[in-house]
């Protein structure tokens, strides 16, 4: 529990420390680089763990992207 | 975002240089070109074949459309078919004497067991089902960096509907390098197989059935987390989860043997019998990072909940990027699983009336490993295709029941409005 | 990683209209080189784009039309490129063509002189060579707005 915090922080403090530019975001914007890069495999795929172990949860909505507009 | 505020620009132009301007630009309602709004389909077809048990083909299309300039909908039918055999929980042995009973098994197909001394039951029920669902989701941007969404799901099959409604929301902050995120879903089940649900604890033989009519099952899914940008190659997310069910969670389908200690044979076979809640955490990490060219997806999920099932996930994806927007993908998972307090092979003797027991195997203390490859290539700019085999071994810890294998064949094809021009690959040799 | 903070400054307050010297720059083109300081006596309207960012495709047209509309009356719209090259910049131009000059700025120097927060990003800089307004994103909405700052500043 302690570690998953403290990780939590410095990912946090790492990412205050540099921010990338805007114009910088070319390889975020892809689709490949996305948190869920394929949603039919992974709607797939957490549907299978699902059925047949006794698991649940962990995939939500993400950020990262282009950051337009 | 203001629809009735939309207008076209060479009218906004003309009344600009016509020195309207003295009175300001004239404000009027143009609905937005059909050619602005984008829109993405994706299909996907699988089959997933168990070792000598359950085989699944699915059926999943989706639509998302772009209904404004900062507002989409989407559509998602899904159908899949089921066949085949799962286990039971019953353990199966030799027969001696006894009388016979008839059970009828979910899908309506009669199997005859052996009661009285010298218990035999099928170790497999069977299974023929087919399911039908679909969703349908509304999203916009609130503000240039808030994003919210809301979901509705609908689920059919033979013996189980499902209900659900949900929402999240996505905000930037920190000059986007950070996104907050949330969600909240709600579940409404109903458990209903073929003569109703059986009584917990009950014979599986015995000559006065009750039957329990529909059982009911609530969920509640709640999730925060936020996602970070590292550097322009590296982003990472960290999500809790918190799932709360309520009502009856128990397979009507799975049974638990009563082994005589002295005999070392089953002399019985019961209905399980799970608690009534459950309440259900998972912390959850995904981490991605570009070398310029292939990008790896790595993933660790710990969960833990009041039944006394703890698991660990990991997950590793490597896409290795190949001339011409062709790419490869290996991934592999690696799941560990220990089990539920009230999971058990067998029974000593009659249980407790008060007390929970299950033979579930997927209650159980699993290993589950899956080897996958999937092979992706652009036709054009706007669609992608491709083709993944993944296989799976699910195995007992504690070797009491034998492992399966799991093979799965899924082909996916994506057609999108917006053209990626960012699908460049190596160079060919 | 040094922040032009004074330019920042102005910019986290948008919409942001402003009188100071507009950076000058000189990036390669498509047909020779493109220069801020040579237009002086016209009125500029610089966009930063890439071939990634989305809203830059409903962008595209909508420049077309204001370089047709108001070139003949002073406007020069360049729009600056920041893709870190790979032929994804050509390749978007060849789907959006544009009458308008393109210049390239790979390193993303001139995007870090003029602090650009969001991509796309836009400035109009006056006739002397003072930069007026800028705005963050390209939305459908403010395209008016901006069509109303290019003929006021077309007037003076």
């Amino acid at each position: 529990m302690k570690t998953i915090f403290i990780l939590l922080f410095a990912i946090l403090l790492t990412g205050c420390m540099t921010p990338i530019r805007p114009w910088e975001r070319d390889l975020l914007a892809q689709q490949k680089m996305q948190l869920i890069p394929d949603p039919m495999q992974s709607e797939v795929s957490e549907k299978i763990a699902y059925s047949k172990e006794g698991s649940t949860g962990g995939l939500g909505v993400g950020g990262g992207g282009c950051g337009c507009n | 975002m203001q629809l009735d505020k939309k207008r076209s620009i060479r009218q906004a132009l003309a009344l600009a240089t016509c020195g309207v301007l003295a009175h300001g630009p004239l404000l009027l309602p143009v609905s937005l070109q059909a050619a602005d709004l984008s829109w993405k389909a994706d299909m996907t077809t699988l089959r997933y074949a168990e070792n000598g048990r359950v085989s699944v083909s699915e059926h999943i299309a989706s639509f998302r459309r772009e209904v404004g300039e900062d507002e989409w909908v989407s559509l998602k039918f899904s159908w899949d078919a089921i066949t085949g055999a799962s286990a039971n929980g019953a353990i199966f042995n030799p027969p001696q004497s006894g009388s016979s009973q008839t059970v009828t098994s979910p899908s309506g197909i009669s199997r005859t067991y052996q009661t009285g001394q010298g218990q035999t039951v099928d170790p497999l029920t069977t299974f023929k089902d087919t399911r039908v669902a679909a969703q349908v989701s509304n999203g916009q941007f609130l503000t240039p960096t808030l994003k919210g969404e809301v979901v509705g799901n609908l689920s059919f099959e033979n013996d189980y509907d499902s209900y659900g409604i949900g929402g999240n929301l996505s905000w930037d902050i920190l000059q986007r390098m950070t996104t907050l995120t949330g969600g909240l879903s709600l579940d409404l089940d109903k458990v209903k197989p073929f003569d109703g649900n059986p009584k917990e604890f009950e014979s599986i033989g015995t000559t006065t059935p009750i039957r329990l009519g529909q059982g009911e099952k609530r969920t509640i899914q709640s999730i925060i987390g936020f996602s970070q940008v590292i550097n322009r190659k590296t982003l990472t997310q960290l999500n809790y989860s918190l799932t709360l069910n309520d009502g009856y969670l128990t397979d009507p389908y799975k049974f638990i043997t009563v082994v005589d200690p002295a005999l070392g044979a089953p002399t019985d076979y019961l209905y399980e019998k799970r608690p009534t809640s459950r309440v259900r955490n998972a912390i959850f990490w995904n981490t991605a990072h570009h070398f310029t060219e292939d990008v790896v997806h790595f993933s660790y999920r710990y969960y833990w909940d009041d039944w006394g099932v703890r698991s660990h996930t990991s997950d590793l994806r490597y896409r290795l990027m190949l001339w011409r927007g062709h790419s490869l993908q290996t991934s592999f998972r690696y799941y560990t699983q220990m089990a539920a307090d009230f999971y058990q092979y067998s029974l000593p003797g009659q249980p407790l009336p008060s007390s929970f027991a299950s033979a579930d195997y997927r209650l159980g203390h699993l290993i589950t490993q899956s080897t996958g490859i999937k092979y992706s290539i652009h036709m054009g700019q706007q669609v992608e295709f491709s083709l993944r085999a993944d296989i799976t071994e699910q195995s007992d810890a504690d070797n009491l029941f034998p492992s399966l294998g799991i093979t799965l064949f899924q082909a996916t094809i994506s057609i999108s409005d917006r053209v990626d021009y960012a699908q460049s690959g190596r160079a060919p040799p | 990683m040094k922040r032009c903070s004074f330019l920042l400054v102005f910019l986290l307050l948008a919409p942001t209209a402003y009188a100071e010297k507009a950076p000058d720059f000189t990036l390669q083109g498509r047909t020779g080189k493109v220069r801020l300081s040579s237009l002086k006596g016209r009125v500029v309207y610089v966009d930063f784009w890439a071939s990634w960012c989305v809203p830059c495709r409903k962008s595209f047209p909508w420049m077309n039309e204001i370089e047709k509309q108001f070139g003949p009356k002073g406007l020069t719209v360049i729009a600056i490129n920041v893709d870190k090259g790979g032929g994804a910049a050509d390749a978007f131009l060849k789907d959006y063509p544009p009458v308008f000059k393109i210049a390239f700025d790979p390193s993303g120097a001139v995007a870090e002189s003029y602090g650009v927060w969001t991509m796309p990003s836009s400035y109009l800089i006056d006739k002397k060579g003072n930069l007026r307004y800028a705005h963050k994103g390209f939305f459908d909405e403010g395209k008016d707005a901006i069509v109303a700052e290019i003929v006021e500043l077309l007037a003076k």
